[in-house]
């Protein structure tokens, strides 16, 4: 199925690319997909996921034309 | 000479039409919502990058009573996007100097300065009277403590964070019921995320993360408009990339379910 995945501020200069258009498996999770997009890069300490411009957590299992953002947790002030 | 205001709100002297002038023609705002404004009280945590803008525009704006809480003191790597204090002030108490300096910029409006580390010992009666919280600390730890404050005292919480050249603003409606809160986004970071203190920030990403939870503010009190009430705002000044995403609570949150 195809997914269309965004990545935010410093997690973009982790994966060297804006976003990319990308045909997975059915129903995998957030988790099982990040994992897959990570090998070889440096892996951030948490990573955070909206999908669809909604909050999930990274078991929510992807589906067909989902749009995945990734972004960095930010606590500094 | 005193303008009356209806619905029993504190009526403006000629010297406060003067100086509110530019909020007052707006009609959002108007006579009545600076005569709300200057009957509200707000706390404002950490008087960083983030709480210097927020002290600075609330001050200005004219919100009645400002409680800033702050332990810290001035130092010289603060200067460069610290913009309540001056080369003269490092070394000296923060809170001490934004009262001095805030005084200056609006004597008319009460200011509180408490100088104390939030900690989960932390007197709630310092919260109970104020109508809003704004979150304008640099660490998680402290972070999930002003979430528990602000939901123990039923009050609204504005988030904001700034690192490197990326921020985050949230409006937390902690004072309503099954809405989500600061730690149903962020449950399981810990104190490994680095504040300020061991990695960089774009001056001006401060200036614009304060100023949008000021902006925020002004939104909450005075009910206009809409506001990030649920939702996360993402800004990545790298990049120019900006985005809303929509928060929900966390039905196993550990803090507010």
């Amino acid at each position: 199925m195809k997914i269309y995945v965004k990545y935010f501020a410093s997690i973009r200069d982790i994966m060297g690319t804006e976003c990319a258009n990308l045909d997975i498996e059915e129903s995998i999770s957030v988790d099982e997909l990040w994992q897959g997009l990570i090998v070889g890069k440096e892996t951030p300490q948490k990573v955070l996921v909206a999908v669809n411009y909604e909050y999930v957590n990274m078991n929510y299992k992807l589906k067909e034309g989902d749009e995945v953002a990734f972004f960095p947790p930010v606590t500094g002030g | 000479m005193k303008t009356k205001i209806k619905n029993n709100l504190k009526s403006l002297t000629n010297q406060e039409i003067e100086r509110y002038n530019r909020h007052i023609l707006l009609e959002e705002i108007d006579i009545h919502g600076q005569s709300e404004l200057l009957e509200k009280h707000v706390c404002l945590i950490g008087l960083g990058g983030l709480g210097c803008p927020i002290a600075y525009y609330l001050t200005s704006s004219g919100i009645g009573e400002l409680t800033i809480i702050d332990y810290d003191r001035i130092d010289t790597t603060n200067l460069q996007r610290q913009i309540l204090f001056n080369s003269l002030d490092v070394n000296k108490k923060k809170v001490e100097v934004a009262f001095e300096k805030l005084t200056q910029l609006n004597p008319t409006i009460k200011i509180n300065k408490v100088d104390k580390q939030i900690n989960s010992h932390i007197n709630n009666v310092i919260f109970k009277n104020c109508d809003l919280i704004i979150d304008a600390t640099d660490n998680f730890k402290t972070r999930t403590i002003i979430n528990k404050i602000s939901i123990d005292n039923k009050k609204p919480l504005i988030m904001g964070s700034a690192a490197k050249m990326e921020g985050q603003v949230a409006v937390f409606r902690n004072d309503l019921p099954n809405m989500p809160c600061y730690n149903c986004l962020y449950n399981d970071l810990d104190d490994e995320n680095k504040s300020c203190l061991d990695q960089g920030v774009l001056s001006s990403l401060t200036g614009i993360i304060g100023s949008i939870q000021a902006t925020e503010s002004i939104k909450l009190l005075l009910n206009f408009g809409e506001t990030l009430e649920s939702k996360l705002l993402l800004i990545d000044v790298k990049y120019s990339n900006y985005r809303i995403v929509n928060l929900k609570q966390d039905k196993k949150c550990k803090v507010c379910s």
